[in-house]
């Protein structure tokens, strides 16, 4: 990811491929929106992401939802206490050319009365931290890998997990892919 | 925005400050006229944002030049990190941060300033939100046309609310009528938490809003307030569910009156402390880009903004105020009372 709009283009037409803040452009057919949103209830706070194309998905849309959905799943299959951080990073990265997200920010955040807050999974706090960081019963995590095609825009969603005794519990619906 | 940091360096230079770290958005935003992305939790209390009074530049923690000011260049800013550390180390590298004397700080947590005493073992840390405060306190013209169309969004929202205001509504939908109405304005942020709430006979106004629903003849504090741009736009009123009653139309006059006579104090020269001590049930702050104190000690100036606010008789109003030379400018033109009452 280039450091400035100058450097694009980005995407195939030219944005930033980040959620940055909104601004009053109009959509236009083909458009990938990304949204990163959630409320507070009660003083807690949700999470919620998902990939909208204005006119509908095409193939390579859905292509990409399948690829971030394989990625969830191969964290998910790890997903219970005693694994560390560094496991779902490794499960999130086997068989990716690169780590799929941000490097900036994560594959996973924690999530309670903070939107984001402590457990961080795959930051540039390094693989060391990630292993050291021991999943535990009562962690609620926020998984949000982001798949993108350099040239294309991408595919993002949010799924949201609990860790139970045994393994984990999902509190968000699976996402079904981009949506139009 | 020029001018707006044209101030923060004269407060700088004033109070001998070579570099503020700032961290808090209202801050930031005043001396970089930036919108970047929030991180909820995460930001607020890292230095996100330095300013160095050598050299007059901004420097800003963001991944992406996306909506921030051509006045500042991609390579005065630097990257995002988990690790406060890498942070640390970023702002060290800013030219005419390491040799500085003493530096201004609007907010840290213990590590953060753990990190700036050994990163800067002889710098001494001074207060910067009080050069922040003094730099925003008096608004230019051109601050407060943001401040009037920050109202107006408010304004309108809360006309939705009314509008919305009737027997068997219940106090948390008023509040939804109002916020969707502000996001449909295109103003997402809330500047607090908005009172749409039933007043009971004499007692205190509760703030919060709850599940109740409104009777006929109810008396409902509507207290609101937006961030459009960063800058807030807020003001409070009383309102009848149904139709205005006697009793109604009894605390209206005794509250008109004390409002009245509290505005016609508000000019240059009066302390906000005063203000306060002269009614009851008044309260007083700076407001602009979001909540702003003002310092007790220094009689208002022109060109202050301030956010009058008046519980009394049981009837919440306030509005925001431009304070001038004799007199103060209400910058809300929303009724005081419903129409017929």
């Amino acid at each position: 990811m280039p450091d400035r709009v100058a450097d694009g283009p980005y995407s195939a037409t030219g944005d930033v491929v980040f959620p940055t803040p909104t601004t009053d452009r109009q959509l236009a057919a083909g458009d990938v929106i990304w949204v990163d949103t959630g409320i507070e209830y009660e003083g807690y706070a949700s999470d919620f992401g998902c990939t909208f194309v204005v006119g509908g998905p095409e193939a390579r849309h859905r292509d990409q939802a399948v690829r971030w959905r394989d990625i969830v799943d191969r964290c998910f299959d790890v997903l219970k206490p005693g694994a560390t951080a560094g496991d779902l990073v490794r499960a999130a990265s086997r068989d990716e050319r690169r780590r799929p997200w941000l490097p900036h920010l994560y594959l996973a955040h924690g999530i309670g009365t903070n939107s984001a807050e402590m457990p961080l999974v795959g930051t540039d706090l390094g693989d060391e931290f990630d292993d050291a960081l021991v999943l535990a019963p009562g962690m609620v995590l926020v998984f949000e890998p982001i798949v993108w095609d350099d040239g294309e825009a991408g595919f993002r969603a949010e799924e949201i997990v609990a860790v139970t005794d045994d393994g984990y519990e999902r509190l968000s619906a699976p996402d079904g892919g981009p949506r139009g | 925005m020029a001018e707006a940091l044209a101030r923060a360096l004269d407060e700088m230079a004033r109070r001998d400050v070579e570099v503020l770290v700032l961290g808090r958005e209202g801050n930031a935003r005043f001396v970089s006229g930036a919108t970047r992305l929030w991180l909820a939790g995460t930001r607020p209390f890292a230095p996100g944002c330095v300013v160095v009074r050598e050299t007059g530049a901004v420097h800003l923690l963001s991944v992406t030049d996306f909506c921030v000011p051509a006045e500042i260049p991609p390579e005065r800013l630097y990257p995002m990190s988990w690790n406060p550390a890498n942070i640390m180390s970023a702002v060290a590298a800013i030219r005419g941060v390491s040799g500085a004397r003493r530096i201004g700080v609007d907010g840290l947590t213990p590590l953060f300033e753990q990190l700036l005493t050994a990163t800067f073992p002889n710098a001494q840390l001074a207060d910067g939100e009080a050069v922040m405060r003094a730099a925003r306190r008096v608004k230019s013209a051109a601050e407060v046309e943001r401040i009037r169309a920050a109202i107006s969004v408010a304004e309108d929202a809360l006309g939705a609310a009314v509008e919305a205001l009737r027997p068997g509504v219940r106090e948390v939908e008023l509040k939804g009528v109002f916020e969707e109405r502000m996001c449909r304005l295109g103003t997402t942020t809330p500047a607090f938490e908005g009172t749409f709430c039933v007043i009971d006979g004499a007692d205190p106004i509760r703030r919060f809003v709850s599940d109740r629903r409104m009777a006929e003849s109810d008396r409902v504090a509507l207290n609101v307030g937006v961030l459009r741009d960063g800058w807030e736009g807020s003001l409070a009123r009383t309102w009848p569910c149904g139709e205005p009653t006697a009793e109604l139309h009894d605390r209206r006059s005794r509250w008109d009156g004390a409002w009245a006579s509290l505005v016609e104090r508000c000019h240059a020269g009066v302390h906000a402390a005063e203000l306060e001590a002269s009614a009851p049930g008044t309260s007083v702050h700076g407001a602009g880009l979001g909540y702003e104190g003002i310092d007790n000690a220094t009689p208002l100036d022109p060109g202050m903004v301030i956010r009058l606010e008046l519980e009394a008789h049981g009837i919440l109003g306030a509005d925001m105020l431009l304070i001038g030379d004799d007199d103060a400018e209400v910058l809300s033109a929303f009724p005081y009372a419903a129409a017929g009452e």
